[in-house]
């Protein structure tokens, strides 16, 4: 027997999703070891191997593929573990780091953190100021060299941050997307004086216009870039040891996953990797069941994350804040609010408030019985019976109901003249209406309409409050996945091998243009694809699956938008076709009439996207027609609008397709409890996972 | 503007009563309110393709009541807090009647006198309708690059009245049927010079309108027509409740604060900011009246920018987490002149305002709200040394290098720092205090599409006000002109020789607006020959002396360097009061230059750049007994005792307070000297010192008529106060607190 397996690292546990090669799949979690995670996974294994009544070292033996997801890029950055960075840059341009285009004392903040100007503060640099070398040299927008580079002066400069002890180097240079040449030379004389050094050029990493995302990008990966590459070592070291000679990958955030002995050059890519697992997943999944327009929603302790999938392809965003800084690498877009099960509810100024603040896990909601006394999510799911206190986690933790019932109604039910239920349905209705605000907002802002999209809710609480958000923003169809509690592990061991490589082109066709061919050299363009494609190839196989994409924005303008370019290569008459594309795309996302050719048209950065696919077994699927489900239970459970309802309960594990379950009910499992809204229909569907139809 | 004329047929508006909401019905609509605000925003970012729309978030959305009243408005530009409220008055006051107000309509505005702040601010505002009463307003407001007029970009001295500066549109329906009336958009549209810009902000406008109006009818098609207005409503009445019950902790008295306008585009006049905030109760009066009168060129504000500055005042300091809408402004009356710069009449030049007298009214509103704030320690969290002094505007105009018209909004005089709080320094950067969130252009982007090279962008040292908390640093930047000839320079500024930004409680002014041209420098055969002036200050060259407003414009060639640092944070608290290693860590980063730590700071460094303790002690005693020695009017002939109890009636800060002892109110230092009987001005009775450009930092200019006196307590000799004031004058009362 082969197997197949993903593992993702998440605060509190490590998960595992196994294939084999009968298409079964196994789930388990692991507590996670922050001090040496690798320990973390090989517990996973062994756990996956004892449900499969084999001993750990026999699974890896017979293991056929290994894809991991991990959070030690993003714990490093948020904790300040990086090495000791040194940056050259620019003479003159010292600054850019810590001005960061003005956002410094905003990015990453929420909108009423950014309201309270008092509160306020800059993020600590991740590059100290001496150790930031100014170099003599300068490029113009042309590419040309206004300043030749200063070998003697910038030998110095390095040999000054190597003193000072450096691990790591980023190299970002004006202009050099342009004319890389500089910037090159420079990385040669690190490596010359200091091999050892890890060096990240922005010319190579992120070849785009922009100096400082560069220069942030750059320096988060060369900051990350030697963590990755101890851990993946200690990583791979591990699971050679114990015997597998197979690929391993790693989870990345732009689509897909990368060999492993990529991931250190690609440090950067891995910060939002966790929540790219999920939408991977989902996508996978989506394609099983026939869903190609899906939302994904993850509602864990603090947050809600939302993906978007369209026409089977997630929508991707070119720069991202991630902690007080900025990523520019093409990535999985991934919305948050604050609002997951350890959200706070709280009465300000009236209003009846529900996050972002969050109890986190610990103290955590007041039902955790670890000291917190506010009001949870949580707290209001246990309080309305939507959660069994006597089932978390299967019922490895008693939840104290009383705690919650307490906290809601001291700080909420009292203050605001409710009933104790009153008010624990509310905090649930605030909060699955903000989490339906995003989700409209996620789709409306791309053009696109909520309606016509399948919700794919997992996470701890995601199936608990899914179908109430889905059915606020209109949503038809709810999938709670059978891996909804490791779908991020899913995403890994399902997802293909994704590169995506830039460059930016920068030419444009001028206000009041006739035809855009006239101003755009197709030699260029064509020549320019063709180098990325061959990137593209040479990184991940020739039978690798090429999209050529270009952005494309109105003179003048600030957002560009991704269009998709013909294989062949482009003539005149395919250059203008680029801008109907475009202006098509553009109108289905600001509305008809918005477009304005006039003002010209720019062609701004070329791209290459690579996906090749894993090899791995299909999850088998489950005849119908088992045994009727048996009801577990009933309870009495409160929907707002509705009061209390005497509401079935029965066991994930107890349903079999093709016998449908009428809402209200509760469909338990260890990981999650799933609800089903009063008038809704659910049923599990042949692969296994659970369908909740929210239209009956 | 009289109220009476606002009124509109009865008829016309939706009348209901308000219905009791539930808690939790409530927070589900009002929180789909304001996502609408913000999805307005979105849109309108996406489309345009300005940099001020973009970059600078110059613009506003929101959400109105059937008068005009804010329901809801986005975190962008604080200044048009008012903009739109007043555009949906002249337009109920102007259009009502006829052409009449329909469904499907859209108005445009940029009559300064009619809500717009100045010329360049158009408005595009939608009535929202329940059958054919009308219920509410959905409108935007953003900058324009250029509105036509005599000169490009829409702000210049040479104007002499409001319709020499561009165009000018009442209330106009531009939108009829929601569709645009294209001949009517074409004809102002080519008023512009950028015509193409100003056409892609106004469908951006449009379509955001258009986002908000359907999912505005979408809640109501929910929920029920009463039920939303009951939510926007009662939304209102709480902001307006939660700002009273604020105001009414605080002690009732009377917080001024004033400051200097310099340069009227036409001579370098001073004109007088003040304000005079009475608090009462659970309200606040600003009166403005003893503003200087209105200028003959193009600073001035209107009512409506009076109104802006104020409520940017406001937002931050008392409603920093309450929902932004018209119960927050519900307490505050504000009193102006007709006539005055900060209430200009009808056809004042105003298309300086927002960065003139608007700036400078926001600026005093900041330190008269803040002194209020200061007097309680539950609150004083939220007081603020003053922001940047006014941004330095300069445009380059001509043609770029691929001969397109080049309008030059470069926006680099926007990256400035914060002022300083009692609790931290002031951001660096932290960008204009009434732009919440702004991003501005990578150099890369600027070279781009712009025919200039950039020397540098980097912070500029003692761009920053001194205090115990420093203000945040200014970003400087130099630039030679690349792959073209020549351009057109324009300038105007304020706080050029007069120091706008200044501190509380001892905190120093942040330096004026500093620029350098270098004529002639040659810069187009250094870079022939490989070479890039990184540092200007040993490049041969005539260094043009300049006034803070250009009438006209200069010309700049390839052989010219320009240099730019503007103004920034000013200071809390006595600069002598810093730590001595904060210092040092300052001139490290390059915020603070060694000189300056010495003469402000009193800091003595060694060669290696830690501080020389020995010589920092010695000095900083020998600069409290200089201030000892300074004199003082007036002297308290009895005084109580250093360690005398009293009960306190009102912090000044956290310096000193208003104490009540033995049946005395005093003005009283924390170190526990009394200074001066509560009824006078405390001033009268510190010692002080009228202190010399050089003493107050190397980036501060004093106009002729302007001294800075500095105010200290005559026994622990900490620095209370440095006032800008005219020469002449008796010091400013500017906390006065009511028994």
């Amino acid at each position: 027997m082969a197997y197949y397996v993903g593992t993702d690292i998440g605060g509190t546990f490590t998960d595992l999703v196994m294939l084999d090669d009968t298409g079964d799949v196994t789930i388990v979690k692991a507590p996670t070891t922050p001090d040496d995670r690798t320990r973390g996974v090989l517990d996973a294994f062994t756990l996956a191997a004892e449900a499969k009544g084999l001993t750990r070292d026999k699974l890896i033996s017979e293991l056929a593929y290994f894809a991991h997801g991990t959070t030690a890029a993003t714990n490093a950055f948020i904790e300040r573990k990086g090495v000791k960075t040194g940056l050259l840059t620019t003479r003159g341009f010292r600054d850019t780091l810590r001005i960061q285009r003005c956002m410094a004392s905003w990015a990453g903040l929420s909108d009423h953190e950014i309201a309270h100007f008092s509160e306020r503060s800059t993020p600590q640099p991740l590059v100290d100021i001496d150790l930031i070398e100014p170099i003599i040299e300068r490029v113009d927008y042309k590419g040309a060299v206004v300043v030749p580079l200063d070998e003697e002066a910038a030998r110095a400069s390095i040999k000054r941050l190597v003193e000072a002890g450096v691990e790591a180097i980023a190299i970002t240079l004006l202009w050099s997307f342009r004319n890389p040449a500089h910037e090159q030379r420079l990385a040669e004389l690190v490596r010359e004086i200091a091999p050892n050094v890890f060096v990240t050029i922005s010319s190579s990493l992120i070849p785009v216009l922009g100096e400082y995302e560069r220069t942030s990008t750059t320096c988060i990966n060369s900051y990350l870039g030697p963590v990755i590459n101890r851990y993946i070592n200690g990583l791979e070291n591990s699971i050679r040891t114990a015997g597998f000679d197979g690929p391993i990958s790693i989870m990345e955030s732009g689509g897909g996953v990368l060999p492993a002995s990529e991931a250190a050059f690609q440090a950067a890519n891995l910060l939002t990797s966790g929540p790219a697992g999920g939408v991977l997943a989902s996508l996978k999944l989506g394609e099983q069941l026939g869903y190609d327009n899906i939302l994904t929603t993850d509602m864990g302790g603090t947050s809600f994350d939302v993906g978007v999938i369209v026409n089977g392809r997630p929508l991707l965003e070119n720069i991202r804040e991630v902690g007080r800084f900025h990523v520019a690498l093409p990535s999985i877009k991934v919305t948050a609010i604050g609002a997951g099960g350890g959200s706070i509810a709280r009465i300000h100024a009236g209003h009846l408030m529900v996050g972002p603040e969050s109890a986190g896990a610990v103290p955590g909601p007041a039902c955790y019985r670890r000291g917190g006394t506010e009001p949870t999510i949580t707290d209001a799911d246990v309080v309305l019976g939507m959660i069994d206190p006597a089932y978390f986690l299967g019922g490895k933790m008693d939840l104290d109901i009383a705690a919650s019932e307490r906290a809601i109604n001291d700080h909420i039910a009292k203050p605001l003249g409710l009933s104790l239920h009153e008010a624990a349905a509310g905090i649930r209705e605030v909060a699955n209406n903000q989490m339906a605000d995003l989700l409209r907002r996620v789709t409306t802002r791309s053009g696109y309409d909520p309606r016509n999209f399948v919700v794919f809710a997992y996470g701890g609480a995601g199936p608990t409050h899914a179908y109430h958000y889905s059915s606020v923003a209109g949503i038809s169809t709810v999938v709670v996945p059978k891996t909804a509690s490791g779908h991020s592990a899913f995403g890994t061991v399902t997802a293909d091998r994704h590169r995506s490589f830039s460059l930016a082109f920068g030419q444009h066709a001028p206000a009041r243009f006739k035809r855009a061919s006239d101003h755009i050299d197709a030699g260029k363009l064509n020549a320019g694809f063709d180098q990325l494609v061959a990137q593209c190839r040479k990184a991940l196989g020739d039978k690798t699956q090429i999209k050529r994409l270009i952005g494309m924005r109105f003179r003048q303008q600030v957002h560009q938008i991704e269009v998709d370019v013909p294989s062949t290569p482009l003539d005149a008459a395919a250059i203008d076709q680029l801008v109907d594309s475009f202006e098509q795309r553009y109108e289905q996302i600001y509305g008809k009439g918005t477009a304005l050719r006039m003002s010209g048209v720019e062609f701004i950065t070329q791209r290459v996207e690579g996906l090749t696919p894993v090899q791995r077994p299909d999850p088998r699927a489950r005849e119908g027609g088992g045994a009727a489900p048996k009801i577990a239970g009933t309870r009495k459970v409160y929907f707002y609008g509705e009061g209390f309802k005497e509401t079935p309960v029965y066991r994930w594990e107890d349903l079999s397709p093709g016998h449908p379950v009428k809402g209200p009910a509760i469909v338990e499992r260890p990981d999650t409890t799933i609800v089903v809204g009063v008038g809704h229909r659910a049923e599990i569907e042949p692969f296994g996972n659970l369908l909740i139809h929210l239209k009956g | 503007m009289s109220t009476d004329t606002l009124i509109p047929p009865r008829s016309a508006v939706y009348d209901y009563d308000r219905v009791k909401v539930d808690p939790i019905t409530f927070q589900v609509i009002h929180h789909r309110l304001t996502s609408i605000t913000d999805e307005q925003g979105a849109t309108l970012q996406a489309i345009s393709g300005s940099p001020l729309v973009n970059e600078a978030t110059d613009f506003n959305t929101g959400i109105f009541r059937a008068h005009g009243e804010i329901v809801t408005m986005g975190k962008t530009v604080l200044l048009h807090a008012a903009s739109v409220a007043e555009m949906v008055k002249s337009i109920i006051a102007d259009c009502a009647v006829k052409p009449g107000i329909r469904a499907g309509d859209m108005f445009l505005v940029n009559h300064p006198y009619k809500g717009s702040l100045h010329a360049p601010d158009f408005g595009l505002v939608a009535p929202v309708f329940h059958g054919d009463q009308r219920i509410g307003w959905i409108g935007v407001c953003c900058h324009q690059l250029d509105v036509g007029g005599m000169a490009p970009g829409g702000s210049f001295p040479e104007a002499t009245d409001v319709l020499q500066e561009g165009m000018l549109i009442p209330p106009l329906r531009i939108v009829e049927n929601g569709e645009f009336r294209e001949d009517i958009l074409a004809m102002i549209t080519g008023m512009s010079r950028l015509s193409t810009n100003m056409s892609l902000d106004f469908r951006g406008m449009m379509a955001a309108n258009k986002v908000a109006l359907r999912r505005l009818q979408e809640t109501i098609d929910q929920y029920g027509i009463d039920t939303v207005l009951s939510v926007m409503d009662e939304a209102i009445d709480m902001s307006e409740r939660a700002v009273r019950e604020r105001l009414a902790k605080l002690p009732d008295g009377v917080y001024r604060a004033q400051t200097f306008l310099d340069h009227d585009g036409k001579e370098n006049k001073l004109y007088r900011i003040h304000v005079e905030l009475t608090k009462a109760g659970d309200e606040i009066t600003l009166d403005f009246s003893k503003s200087a009168d209105q200028a003959p060129r193009f600073m001035n504000c209107t009512e409506g920018g009076l109104l802006a500055g104020v409520r940017a005042a406001m937002l931050p300091i008392l409603a920093y987490d309450l929902p932004w809408n018209e119960g927050v402004f519900r307490p505050m009356k504000l009193v102006s002149r007709p006539g005055s710069i900060v209430s200009a009449r009808f056809p004042a030049p105003v298309s300086q305002g927002p960065l003139g007298a608007m700036w400078l009214v926001e600026t005093v509103a900041t330190a008269a709200l803040s002194r209020l704030a200061a007097t309680d320690k539950d609150y004083i969290h939220e007081a603020q040394a003053s922001p940047n002094g006014g941004p330095d505007l300069y445009a380059f105009f001509g043609h770029n290098q691929y001969g397109e018209h080049f309008h030059g909004a470069l926006l680099d005089m926007i990256y400035v720092g914060g002022g300083a709080y009692s609790h931290r320094d002031g951001l660096t950067p932290q960008g204009h205090r009434h732009i919440p969130a702004l991003r501005l252009q990578n150099v890369e982007a600027n070279e781009q599409i712009g025919p200039i090279l950039y020397l540098y962008r980097k912070f500029t040292a003692d761009s920053a006000g001194p205090g115990r908390n420093r203000g945040g640093a200014s970003v400087g930047v130099g630039y030679v002109l690349h792959d073209i000839d020549h351009m057109d320079l324009r300038l105007a500024c304020h706080c050029y020789e007069s120091p706008t930004s200044f501190g509380l409680f001892g905190g120093y002014p942040s330096g004026c607006n500093r620029r350098r041209f270098l004529k002639d420098a040659h810069a187009d055969e250094m870079i022939a020959a490989g070479q890039l002036p990184f540092d200007t200050s040993g490049i041969p060259g005539e260094v043009l002396t300049l006034p803070a407003k250009v009438t006209g414009s200069i010309p700049i060639n390839a052989s010219d360097i320009y240099e730019c640092g503007p103004s920034a944070g000013a200071g809390w608290g006595d600069p002598i009061e810093r730590t001595a290693k904060m210092v040092a860590e300052d001139v490290h980063y390059g915020f603070v230059s060694p000189d300056m730590a010495r003469v402000i700071y009193g800091v003595v460094l060694q060669d290696s750049g830690a501080v020389n303790e020995t010589e920092t002690q010695k000095l900083r005693d020998a600069m409290r007994a200089e201030r000892r020695a300074w004199p003082a009017p007036k002297t308290l002939a009895s005084k109580p005792a250093l360690d005398a109890a009293g009960d306190l009636i009102g912090r000044f800060g956290d310096a000193a307070s208003f104490q009540r002892i033995k049946g005395q109110s005093y003005f009283r230092c924390d170190c526990g000297e009394a200074i001066a009987p509560a009824g006078e001005n405390w001033k009268d009775y510190a010692r002080q010192s009228s202190t010399s450009e050089a003493e107050l930092g190397p980036r501060i200019t004093l106009h002729h008529q302007i001294e800075a006196m500095r105010f200290a307590c005559p026994h622990c000799a900490r620095l209370l106060d440095v006032e800008i004031k005219l020469k002449g004058e008796a010091p400013l009362l500017d906390v006065e607190i009511k028994n």
